[in-house]
């Protein structure tokens, strides 16, 4: 079995993650009524060791939003920030009020349709990009990855490290290097400490390195 | 205990095994893996495995990652340092938690707990028993281990750490 990809792979995919990304990002300007940009670097893969420290240092306090993905890669998309840039989020979002200084059920809720909105945002563009770039025209043998469906997001405040060995290891079964693309936002020209994850399985991880061929 | 991180106070990171003898602390964050503490009173003696799944399935590398390899191998590691001495070891473990479980397909929800079911059933197999542990649930933890005293401090984001 292919776990790996090979460097013109992962140029290849590098692109169309970090145009799905942009892409993105556009939904979350009309979301939030801000300026939003996003760098991603290129992807990597990465040990199992070094990708638990992408969300920060193991012991760091993190939130996370995060989302099952089916369909025709399968795998776990997240939203993740710190306290102060999470909150921020939520105070532009919930305007008239206070600055939240605490996670409640209205922040938690602003936090996960965000994460639904440029989730969704995400993977949309993400397969559409796939279908134009490796599809040949007309082509019935289409190099597409489909569809893709996440299921609502759900909160956790933890670890960053605990975070990150559940979002592992549906590919920590199968390999012991793991592909990842780190972010990063700026919201009206200020970095924000937020990153979007995507993080396939193992067999989507087979399946694209055969696409990709 | 020290919580913060000093030259004696070593991260055991995923997959990892360590084994240190007389003083320090090993630490270890754990979500659905699996924090693994063997003990020898007498010679002072620690070994910390962070165990990441249940079975190698004959893949045996990295030893540290499951459950069938990273006992023996922690075993082995301990004997080593202990030279001749027998050890007589004890065994605390923690972890296995179901973050987001209500997003994991039921192969990935099984994870934690079968994680949990291969070290007790490897601990078993060695005769080690394990004096105290504290698995599953949905949160992570932070574990630091003593290696003079085989103290286990497990440390929760929002609550009161307990000791093990």
């Amino acid at each position: 079995m292919i776990h790996t990809l090979n460097a013109s792979q992962l140029e290849t995919l590098s692109g169309i993650v970090a145009e799905s990304a942009r892409q993105a990002t556009k939904s979350l300007s009309l979301w939030l009524g801000k300026d939003v940009r996003v760098l991603v670097d290129p992807l990597e893969q990465t040990s199992l060791e070094a990708a638990t420290e992408a969300l920060g240092a193991p012991d760091e306090t993190i939130c996370a939003c995060c989302m099952r993905v089916s369909g025709g890669m399968q795998g776990h998309l997240l939203l993740s920030f710190d306290d102060p840039s999470g909150l921020a989020m939520c105070d532009a979002l919930l305007e008239e009020r206070e600055p939240a200084e605490n996670w409640s059920e209205l922040e938690i809720s602003a936090a996960n349709e965000t994460t639904n909105i440029v989730g969704c945002a995400f993977l949309n563009a993400l397969a559409k990009l796939f279908a134009e770039e490796h599809s040949p025209v007309g082509s019935e043998a289409a190099l597409r990855i489909g569809s893709l469906m996440p299921t609502p997001p759900l909160f956790a405040r933890d670890y960053a490290a605990a975070i990150m060995q559940f979002l592992l290891l549906d590919q920590a079964s199968e390999v012991d290097s793991v592909l990842l693309a780190k972010t990063h936002f700026f919201v009206d020209a200020t970095p924000v400490s937020w990153q979007l994850l995507l993080i396939p399985d193992a067999p989507s991880l087979l399946t694209l390195s055969e696409k990709l061929r | 205990m020290n919580k913060g991180a000093t030259q004696s106070d070593q991260l055991v990171g995923m997959a990892g095994i360590k084994v240190a003898q007389s003083q320090g602390l090993l630490r270890t964050l754990l979500g659905s893996c699996i924090g693994l503490i063997l003990f020898d009173r007498k010679c002072k003696l620690l070994g910390l495995a962070h165990i990441v799944m249940p079975d190698s399935a004959g893949r045996g590398q990295p030893v540290g990652k499951y459950v069938d390899t990273a006992v023996p191998e922690t075993i082995r590691q301990m004997m080593e340092v202990a030279a001749g001495s027998k050890l007589r070891l004890t065994a605390k473990i923690a972890g296995g938690a179901n973050m987001f479980a209500h997003l994991s397909p039921s192969s990935t929800q099984s994870i934690g707990d079968s994680n949990i079911l291969a070290v007790e059933r490897a601990l078993s197999i060695h005769q080690i028993p394990i004096v105290g542990r504290d698995l599953g649930g949905t949160v992570g933890r932070r574990l630091v281990a003593n290696v003079a005293t085989g103290e286990v401090e497990v440390f929760y984001i929002g609550k009161s750490s307990i000791q093990l």
